[in-house]
């Protein structure tokens, strides 16, 4: 490994070549060994516009002057770009159509090591024309939506149907269909198959098709061999679809059971009308909704509170789903996707309910610390009076 | 110099209930924005279970489906919030000119509109250095607003003027042109800090001329706020060194309490203990911005009168026509 490491940078090198070196130790492990005997990392100059890019046996990472330890600068665009040599470097799709066979391979990739090899891995705030760096140590970046970019692929979420030439997608959302979107529906694909399953399937996809050109059937049509499962049905709906996915919990109560009826109250007496509540059993009943177009299977997790949990298997088709139990217990949640498998559900928090809700408690809890930033705000401007 | 910054720490230390009334202030003022922002948190996050993380530490995967759908003073609830980030976001908001959100321009127009009315009553207060009364503090207050009012016309062009012209040239053009070349990322941020230094000195030194302007027209009852603002800047050129030394001294004791907090500020799992610490670090603040009032009116009455002296008798809360017609 031989680094070009700006002078400004210098402390940073074990960093690079940390990153680097996770790069092709995972990557190899996974898909294929990297085959040359060296590679060479440049660290670009500031404002050069050179960073972030690859070329076969050489990258550009990209830092920052202060680059606070334990973040994901420069460790994540050094392992990307190092990553590149496989996807794209050997496995080389065809970029201008089908940018995100190796942008959002190399993402997903790319998450994993970091997820693997640097954690824990916390958010840093930039202020100042962006040159000094906080770090936020109460937030842990999360590989599966952080990492993969869910934030950025919400809102972009119907703008384009992946299976377009990539050079017609919409300007200013590409990247978070090409890299975002792909990262999240591999990720997806890892947490509904397992990543036992998932491996073999990447590796055989590096292994046949490095040194060649691959297009997008060519890996659908190896996941579908080397997995055991006609997936076609997901690929529709993550690469042929622009679709949103949003499955929600809808409603959850439990009521106790009444027996009505009419009674004969001794033999002969006439039959009376009663309705009588029953304290030991309840009546609970879910509705869980799919309020996205795209469809997925999803598990259903009921919990009563005497520690029952109840985990339903959803084939996620239809716009509504009821369940209905009778149990000694009252529930107290449910949740629809409790394992949070698909991670391109753009709404996560409408995916569950509680019976007893603490979203009081968390408003308390974040609005007072709101306010004292808003009184410095405040104090900032008075200062000029 | 020194002595009129001790002086000061004394006037403000015997004027408590000026700090804790200002520091209510901050803190009434910051509650009608806070209520809302309340509502769009608990609705949004309603009965999910999502909350249970939200209310126990951090939730970023929440926070960030908030922030994506939220409007008005919601977009506002960012993770800059936590903690010193807090501090350092105003304070970068101000030095790179980021624009308020629509929804908080009102209440930070409110709050300065309130500095206004009470910088009257606050400087009665500051200059005589002795307890005057509620009714002969909001008596000033309501005596000197439209006077600081006409003065705060000035104030706002200039500042305006600083910022709409001064800024956008120092860090849009001048430091475009100044770092077009630079490879060295650290060299542009020395450049930038240079830039800062430059824009601050010129912001203070026009705040030191309209805390001074104020000072003279409370201790000297002047009318003429233009006069006030004469007689300020002949204060200043008169005074240049002990003026300016002193304005420093207490930028000095603002970030010493900055790095205090910096320090002392918890994180977001210990929010009751965030807002305590965040309340301290704010009283703090509200006592050195009485610093610089008190030290400098202590400056300027220990060059050209005395310690105390304010030439208006304390004001009083006139009496009501009824109380006349009972007199008599």
């Amino acid at each position: 490994m031989r680094l070009l490491l700006q002078p400004e940078h210098r402390g940073q090198q074990d960093r690079h070549f940390a990153a680097t070196a996770a790069a092709l130790k995972y990557y190899g492990e996974w898909y294929g060994p990297y085959p040359y005997p060296q590679i060479t990392i440049v660290d670009p100059a500031w404002q050069s516009g050179a960073g972030g890019m690859e070329y076969p046996t050489l990258f550009t990472a990209g830092s920052r002057w202060l680059a606070p330890r334990l973040s994901n600068q420069p460790e994540s665009v050094t392992v990307h770009e190092a990553g590149h040599q496989f996807w794209y470097g050997m496995v080389a799709n065809n970029e201008v159509t089908s940018a995100w066979m190796d942008e959002g391979f190399n993402t997903f990739s790319e998450e994993r090591v970091q997820s693997v090899a640097f954690q824990p891995n916390y958010h840093v705030e930039r202020f100042f024309g962006g040159f000094i760096p906080w770090q936020l140590r109460d937030i842990k970046r999360s590989r599966a939506t952080d990492g993969n970019g869910l934030n950025g692929y919400r809102p972009s979420a119907e703008r384009d149907v992946p299976a377009t030439p990539s050079y017609r997608y919409w300007p200013g959302t590409h990247a978070d269909i090409t890299y975002s979107k792909t990262a999240l529906w591999l990720h997806t694909l890892e947490r509904h198959l397992g990543w036992d399953r998932l491996q073999p399937v990447m590796a055989a996809y590096f292994e046949r098709f490095r040194f060649t050109h691959p297009v997008p059937d060519d890996f659908f049509a190896i996941v579908n061999e080397k997995s055991g499962q006609d997936l076609t049905w997901f690929f529709d709906q993550v690469h042929r679809s622009s679709n949103e996915f949003d499955y929600a919990a809808e409603r959850l109560e439990s009521v106790p059971v009444a027996t009505r009826g009419f009674v004969e109250s001794a033999p002969g007496a006439p039959l009376a009308f009663e309705a009588q509540e029953n304290a030991t059993l309840f009546r609970t009943t879910v509705v869980v909704r799919r309020l996205g177009e795209a469809t997925f299977p999803v598990d259903v997790l009921v919990t009563f509170e005497n520690g029952d949990q109840v985990r339903e298997t959803w084939d996620g088709q239809a716009r509504w789903q009821p369940f209905l139990y009778e149990k000694p217990a009252k529930a107290v949640s449910v949740q629809v996707d409790p394992d949070r498998v698909l991670l391109l559900d753009v709404h996560y928090t409408n995916n569950s309910i509680t019976m007893k809700p603490q979203a009081e408690r968390a408003a308390d809890t974040w609005t007072l610390q709101w306010i004292v930033w808003l009184q410095d705000l405040m104090m900032n401007y008075a200062f000029f009076v | 110099m020194i002595a009129a910054f001790r002086d000061g720490l004394g006037r403000v230390r015997r004027a408590t209930w000026l700090v804790v009334g200002l520091w209510l202030s901050t803190l009434l003022m910051a509650v009608p924005p806070a209520l809302v922002l309340h509502g769009m948190i608990a609705d949004h996050l309603g009965a999910s279970l999502m909350a249970d993380a939200a209310a126990r530490g951090v939730n970023f995967d929440w926070w960030n489906e908030f922030l994506v759908q939220a409007a008005g003073v919601g977009q506002t609830f960012v993770p800059a919030i936590i903690g010193f980030a807090a501090v350092l976001d105003n304070a970068s908001r101000i030095a790179d000119q980021r624009a308020l959100v629509p929804a908080l321009a009102g209440i930070v127009g409110g709050q300065i509109l309130l500095s206004v009315f009470l910088a009257g009553g606050v400087l009665d207060r500051l200059a005589r250095d002795r307890r005057v009364g509620a009714h002969a503090f909001f008596s000033a207050c309501g005596l000197w607003f439209f006077r600081f009012l006409r003065l705060g016309v000035v104030a706002g062009a200039i500042y305006w003027a600083l910022f709409a012209w001064l800024h956008p040239w120092l860090f849009d053009t001048l430091y475009a042109r100044w770092t077009h070349d630079t490879t060295v990322e650290r060299t542009a941020f020395l450049v930038r800090l240079g830039l800062y230094a430059a824009f601050i000195a010129i912001l203070c030194t026009v705040n030191l001329v309209f805390d001074y302007a104020k000072i003279r027209a409370v201790v000297e009852d002047r009318r003429s706020m233009i006069g006030a603002l004469r007689a300020s800047v002949r204060f200043v050129v008169r005074h240049p060194a002990k003026a300016l030394a002193l304005y420093l001294l207490n930028m000095l004791a603002y970030l010493l309490v900055v790095g205090v907090y910096a320090l002392a500020a918890p994180g977001a799992s210990a929010p009751l203990a965030a807002f305590a610490v965040g309340q301290v670090y704010i009283v703090l603040r509200v006592a050195v911005r009485l610093q610089f009032a008190a030290s400098q009116t202590a400056l300027f009455q220990g060059k050209l009168a005395h310690a105390g002296y304010v030439a208006r008798p304390v004001p009083t809360w006139p009496d009501s026509p009824a109380a006349e017609a009972v007199a008599r």
